[in-house]
């Protein structure tokens, strides 16, 4: 036998075949616990093929199929479905269900029984152990209740799912499934004891030392406390626990030696008293067992001390009533404890006693006597040895006698041939003769001592250092320890070693001594404290460059996403790898290398224009800045500027010109008068030559067919509407109470009705033959003003509401000629100057005492934050919404001055007297104007201040009130065009761009109220810019003055008025580096 | 090498880890909380089980703390007076009771007497056919429909013999026959598991009881030999009738109540 066969698994243990796995049983979940378990597989899904419902516990319900089924108590009609479900589904569901449970217990079960080892089947050793241990019939028991549950669920399982198949409704099955559960849990529960006593059967097997009963095996026995477990602790390496009381070891333990080359498994039982095998308790029995069942050596342990507490003659009777378990045993007697009392110390009775027990050993086998020490760990292993040897002897003859040993005889071969006596080892001659020359000893060659003996030799671990060089074989020995030179880069490194470098290194140390000497301690203090001040400062000003590093960086405006440094190459690098590595190069420039374009505004395009002329032609033209500006200086100083503040626009990302924007979220125009008709009403007043006869709101819808009716019949309708107000819209009522009234006044057909004075939402208007309302401008009521509504089919009218330029035009008035005499003013060149599309000057208009005024008092209000946006004394007009009547047109505008409107009728807010003065002397000339050339001419009651804060303010290219071209016209011609052709018709008349119909500002009067050493054609004048720039006789549609015939600069002196068409004209005001004041007066025309 | 009571062994040797006491402590002190969040976390049947289980746990808990409290309560007064006590006065005379028990006597009579006659289920819902009876289908095309499977338990006596099929008017499937059914003893408050000798009376009609059929309230005879029960005059009773409590045909089972 091998040792590799005897390695013993602890967990299993292998006998003729069969292993024994008392380790690997499963746990066994007590009873309550595996009624749980079963229906927890439902969960896991292992059902197969099951519905979509969720599986059941025995005890549960759940809902499934009976949600479907509203009072489960009903049947379903036989045969019927449910949930549109077959009933043999149905049926075949819970049947599985039911199989389902039973096969899962059943397979717990078998596995369970197929686990557990079968006594009678197990070696007799084990089985005795089992039976000592766990009470066999106890056991057998248990397996047999659970075998008997396993079929009892079986049964039940057979039982039910027989009668599901006659079960005819869900509410059935269900009710048949959850009975056949519950009754398979309720068998499962009685198990209870049956588990738990497995379970614990199952811990203490899991437990069990691994004996191999038919390995090498010494077993050790004897009264308890004599000295097993020492034994068994010194001989193997097993751990027993050892403790100097009785019944120490309450169980079998096992221990394994090697013992020449093979293992052994030494057993340490616990100890046996002498008494009668029916009295013995279990410990003593699994001792029994073993000695019983275990063919192996035995060694029984006599304490010839009587320390034990058992005196030897109890020990010897032991010896004899269990001497028959010895028998075919190799049997050693150790005398143990010798060290306490010696063999010869005994008297001759107890030695007596000690023969009698070799006198009664079996068959004639030698009983062998050890008298040992555990404590001193005397003879210990000559018992050991001897027991092995018997015992492998025994084994041997044993395998010879039962034919085992053949097969490997066979295949053996022992030669009879004996070992020489001596063979000593052969040197040859030449060797020999070598070593005597080297005189070295002819023998075996000594060793040279270990290097671990050398230095123990010289002084031991620490000061010995190992000699490397010892053995190293040079041609001549004394080189051995030479110094190597190193060499470092191919160079000797002593080379480059000055001899004098410590000589050196005193000399400047020596220096520097005397040097710290000379120089005091304060001295020293002072220079650190210089340099410390120094490096402060230092700080200081780094701390500030990188603070304003930190800000220009933070303040520059980014548009891009920021590219990292490194990642930026520029194109040609690209070029020139890409044609390096041998690639097409020419796509990587791609756009930029046609259109490649300056940056800069100013200097380079000139630069490029000299170089590249076709390019420039293809340049779009760009209106160059410069151009108007004293110098290039000053163009650059704008455009600065420009930037400057457009960096601040973007970076808090306010509006700024290149977005979208739409004028009018909501413009009036287009919501006015589209009042459901249902809700619409209309405020009717019926005047008599100027007054009020009635007046009341009209609801449309119920008087609507009335009114039809009657204005049919020929009544008038404002007359008809009044009749159906006061009768409550009752037509009959109403056309009694006109006849009554009218004496049934007819109107001859044919004839229009007059027209008709009316007031809506407070607008004087009339309606005129057309069914157009019109609105009555101030003072000339006879004469239809600009079209605000009509009448609709339905005889209805429809107030389109009024627009902020049509409040300018209606609030107009008649200009007053009375204030003013004396003009020095020629409405002729007026006249002219207007019809060549260019501003007339009026120079002269106001003395410079008047100017001077009023500048003053326009100072003093501009001192006092008065004439800045946002202050309340004028009517701010790009703070106030309800007067800012181009608000949003100014926002769209490139415009930075403030401007506000006081109302220069005598209303509020008035502007003081000097300004108001020179309103009236524009609003003078314009009722000139109008006498001169009988012009229908109104003078808006509102005039307008600007104040251009010298800054580089300025107001880009624009005519007035441009954005209402836009809109939709309104003109006196009719209304919306009906039909295509009407709307081209419309075109023509208007001219391509469509105009701008309803702009009723006919003149604009400027005034500018400056001192003259502000503004003039003088040098400082001319830079502090500020002139107006009318672009004359553009083309309608041109907003950037390239069709411009002619450009007039207008400097804004004092006491200079311009008159001008604002509608048509382009204008603009450049940039203005001096405080700039400009008084505005329109005057409006209806047509 | 482990072997019999090595943890044990090992404790006894080399004692628990240093801190072995406050870990216990604070795993007993973490339970509670751990418990809970078991119970937050569970859902479906799992948490069925567990709030069951919970649930029980500290029923038993409270009914053991109470039982310790009473231990502390108050004692009764030991000088409560017990029932019949008379004052001293009263004593010398003579105590009758006897018309007292003739009257019990006289009641108990009565009531035997009218329990004769009465049933633990006096009344039972009707069934309809279809319940009862499924048509089985018969003739070449399927066409006729005579014949009638009966969908509830029944009890066919040992000696029955199908008839020919043309003249097999109900066919009573094997499954659903039953020999067997569990009977309940009202006095002594247990059940035994005895054979049907026959079905008396089934309340739904003649023709169910003709049939065998079994539903609830049914009068079954069933075998109550096994039970020793002996008449007054001490002969002993073989059958007994039985009147079932369930719906045998929901239940996979027939329970009855012993008629005495």
């Amino acid at each position: 036998m091998r040792p590799k066969d005897l390695e013993a698994d602890f967990c299993s243990v292998v006998i003729a075949g069969i292993m024994y796995k008392f380790k690997e049983i499963q746990t066994i979940p007590p009873a309550k616990q595996l009624v749980d378990i079963v229906p927890w597989l439902f969960r896991q899904g292992s059902l197969p093929g099951s519905f979509s419902v969720r599986p059941a516990n025995a005890e549960l319900s759940h809902k499934g199929f009976v949600s479907a089924h509203k009072n489960p108590n009903v049947p379903a009609p036989l045969g019927g479905h449910c949930k549109g479900f077959k009933i043999t589904r149905i049926r075949s569901f819970y049947m599985r269900k039911v199989k389902f449970c039973q096969t899962s217990y059943n397979e717990k079960f078998s596995k369970i029984l197929e686990e557990f080892p079968k006594i009678d089947d197990i070696h007799p050793f084990y089985a005795d152990l089992c039976n000592v241990l766990y009470d066999r019939d106890h056991y057998k028991l248990a397996l047999g209740q659970v075998n008997a549950c396993k079929k009892v669920v079986d049964g039940i399982a057979k039982e039910y799912v027989k009668m599901m198949k006659f079960a005819d409704s869900l509410y059935k099955c269900k009710m048949l499934k959850r009975a056949a559960l519950g009754r398979m849990s309720t068998s499962v529960k009685k198990l209870q004891g049956a588990l738990s006593f497995l379970e614990e059967v199952r811990q203490h097997l899991g437990r069990l030392p691994a004996i191999n009963p038919a390995t090498r095996t010494l077993i050790l026995t004897g009264y308890p406390n004599v000295g097993k477990s020492s034994f068994m602790n010194i001989v193997t390496n097993a751990n027993v626990d050892v403790q100097p009381y009785a019944f120490t070891t309450k169980s079998l333990f096992i221990g394994h030696l090697d013992h020449n080359y093979v293992k052994w498994q030494v057993i340490d039982t616990p100890g046996i008293l002498d008494h009668p095998l029916e009295d013995r308790n279990s410990i003593e029995m699994t001792a029994i067992t073993a000695l019983a069942h275990l063919p192996a050596a035995v060694l029984f342990f006599v304490d010839i001390s009587e320390h034990c507490g058992f005196s030897l003659p109890t020990q010897v009777a032991l010896y004899h009533s269990i001497k028959p378990l010895f028998r075919n045993r190799p049997l050693l007697i150790i005398l143990n404890k010798t060290d306490l009392r010696k063999l010869s110390e005994l008297s001759p009775e107890e030695k007596q006693l000690l023969d009698s027990m070799a006198e009664a050993a079996y068959d004639g086998w030698p009983v062998h006597f050890f008298e040992t020490s555990c404590a001193k760990k005397e003879g210990v292993d000559a018992a050991l040895t001897k027991g092995c040897e018997l015992l492998l002897d025994r084994r041997v003859e044993q395998k010879v006698k039962t034919g085992k040993a053949d097969q490997f005889r066979s295949r053996l071969h022992i030669t009879n041939v004996s070992p020489p006596a001596s063979r000593p080892p052969c040197i040859p001659n030449s060797v020999l003769r070598q070593r005597e020359a080297f005189g070295l000893p002819s023998g075996f060659l000594l060793e040279e001592p270990l290097e671990r003996e050398r230095m123990e030799e010289l002084g031991g671990a620490g000061v010995y250092s190992v000699d490397l060089w010892r053995r190293a074989i040079l041609e001549d020995p004394n080189w051995k320890y030479d110094i190597v030179p190193e060499i470092m880069d191919g160079h000797n490194i002593v080379d480059y070693v000055d001899p004098d470098i410590d000589r050196k290194l005193a000399e400047l140390e020596k220096e520097e001594a005397l040097l710290m000497a000379e120089s005091s301690l304060g001295n020293d203090d002072e220079v650190i404290g210089e340099f410390q001040n120094t490096q402060k400062v230092l700080d200081e000003v780094h701390s500030r460059m990188r603070q304003k590093r930190l800000e220009r960086r933070i303040g520059k405006s980014r548009t891009g996403v920021p590219t990292p440094r490194r990642a930026r190459k520029k194109a040609e690098e690209v070029e020139e790898k890409l044609t390096s590595i041998g690639l097409d190069a020419s796509k990587v420039r791609g756009r930029s290398a046609s259109k490649k374009r300056s940056s800069s505004l100013l200097g380079k395009r000139k630069h490029d224009a000299g170089e590249d002329e076709a390019a420039t032609r293809t340049l779009s033209r760009a209106r160059s800045r410069s151009v108007g500006l004293p110098s290039e200086e000053a163009a650059q100083t704008v455009e600065k500027k420009r930037r400057k503040t457009m960096r601040l626009h973007q970076k808090k990302g306010h509006k700024g010109e290149a977005d979208r924007w739409i004028p009018d979220l909501k413009p009036k125009h287009l919501y006015s008068g589209k009042v459901p008709p249902d809700q619409m009403t209309v405020a009717v007043v019926l005047l008599d030559k100027g007054s009020t006869i009635s007046q009341f709101t009209l609801q449309i819808p119920a008087a609507r067919s009335a009114l039809e009716e009657l204005t049919s019949m020929g009544f008038e309708a404002c007359e008809a509407t009044e009749a159906l107000e006061t009768c409550q819209d009752d037509l009959v009522e109403a056309l009694a109470f006109l006849s009554q009234r009218h004496k049934k006044r007819r109107v001859e057909g044919g004839q229009k009705p007059a027209l008709e004075t009316l007031e809506v939402e407070g607008i004087k208007c009339s309606v005129t033959a057309e069914g157009e309302l019109v609105m009555l401008l101030p003072g000339d009521e006879l004469r239809g003003g600009p079209v605000i509504g009509h009448r609709k089919a339905d005889g209805s009218l429809l107030f389109e509401g009024m627009d902020d330029w049509l409040w300018e035009l209606y609030e107009g008035h008649r200009p007053r000629e009375e204030l003013e005499g004396d003009l020095h003013f020629d409405p002729a060149a007026v006249r002219a100057a207007l019809e060549e599309g260019a501003p007339y000057v009026w120079d002269g208009f106001a003395s410079a005492a008047e100017i001077q005024q009023a500048h003053a008092a326009l100072e003093e209000m501009f001192q006092r934050g008065q004439l800045s946006r946002g202050s309340g004394l004028w009517v701010d007009e790009c703070n106030e919404g309800g007067h800012a009547r181009n608000r949003k047109a100014l926002e769209g505008q490139q415009r930075d001055d403030a401007c506000g409107f006081w109302d220069v009728q005598g209303g509020a807010p008035a502007p003081p007297a000097p300004v108001l003065k020179l309103f009236h002397r524009l609003e003078v000339a314009a009722a000139r104007l109008r006498s001169s050339f009988g012009w229908p001419l109104l003078c808006s009651r509102l005039g307008m201040a600007a104040v251009y804060d010298g800054q580089g303010a300025c107001y880009e290219q624009h005519r007035d009130n441009e954005w209402q071209r836009h809109l939709r016209s309104r003109t006196p011609q009719g209304l919306l065009p009906k039909t295509a052709a009407e709307a081209q018709q419309r075109r023509l008349e208007l001219g391509e761009s469509g105009g701008a119909p309803m702009n009723f500002r006919e003149l604009t009067m400027l005034a500018y109220v400056n001192m003259p050493e502000d503004f003039g054609d003088h040098a400082v004048g001319r830079a502090n810019g500020g002139r107006l720039r009318c672009y004359v006789a553009t083309k309608r549609g041109d907003l950037r003055g390239d069709t411009a015939q002619q450009l007039q600069d207008l400097e804004p002196l004092g006491g200079r008025a311009v008159i001008f068409r604002s509608k048509d004209l382009l204008h603009e005001v450049l940039p203005s580096f001096c405080r700039r004041y400009c008084l505005t007066f329109w005057v409006c025309t209806p047509h | 090498m482990p072997q019999n009571e090595y943890i044990k062994e090992s404790i006894k040797r080399f004692g628990r880890r240093f801190d072995h006491e406050e870990r216990m402590r604070k795993k007993k002190a973490r339970e509670p909380k751990k418990i809970a969040k078991t119970a937050r976390k569970l859902r479906g049947i799992k948490a069925k089980l567990f709030t069951k289980k919970r649930y029980s746990e500290k029923a038993t808990m409270k009914k053991t703390i109470k039982a310790h409290q009473e231990k502390d309560a108050k004692a009764k007064d030991a000088e409560e007076v017990k029932p019949g006590a008379v004052p001293a006065y009263l004593l010398d005379r003579e105590q009758v009771r006897r018309t007292k028990v003739l009257s019990n006597m006289i009641k108990q009579k009565r009531k035997e007497k009218a329990g004769k006659w009465q049933v633990p289920i006096p009344k039972v819902k009707a069934m309809t056919e279809d319940e009862m009876f499924k048509i089985l289908r018969s003739g070449k095309r399927k066409k006729k429909a005579w014949k009638r499977i009966v969908n509830k338990v029944s009890f066919v006596g040992d000696n029955f013999t199908r008839k020919p099929p043309k003249f097999e008017r109900y066919i009573r499937p094997s499954a659903l026959r039953f020999k067997k059914a569990h009977v309940t003893h009202p006095e002594l408050k247990m059940t035994f598991n005895l054979e049907i000798v026959s079905v008396k009376k089934n309340p739904q009609s003649a023709l169910y009881t003709n049939l065998g059929v079994i539903t609830k309230g049914t009068i079954i005879e069933v075998n109550v030999s096994e039970l020793g029960l002996v008449t007054q005059t001490g002969k002993v009773i073989f059958a007994k009738y039985a009147q079932v409590t369930n719906n045998p045909d929901i239940d996979g089972c027939i329970n009855s109540l012993l008629l005495v």
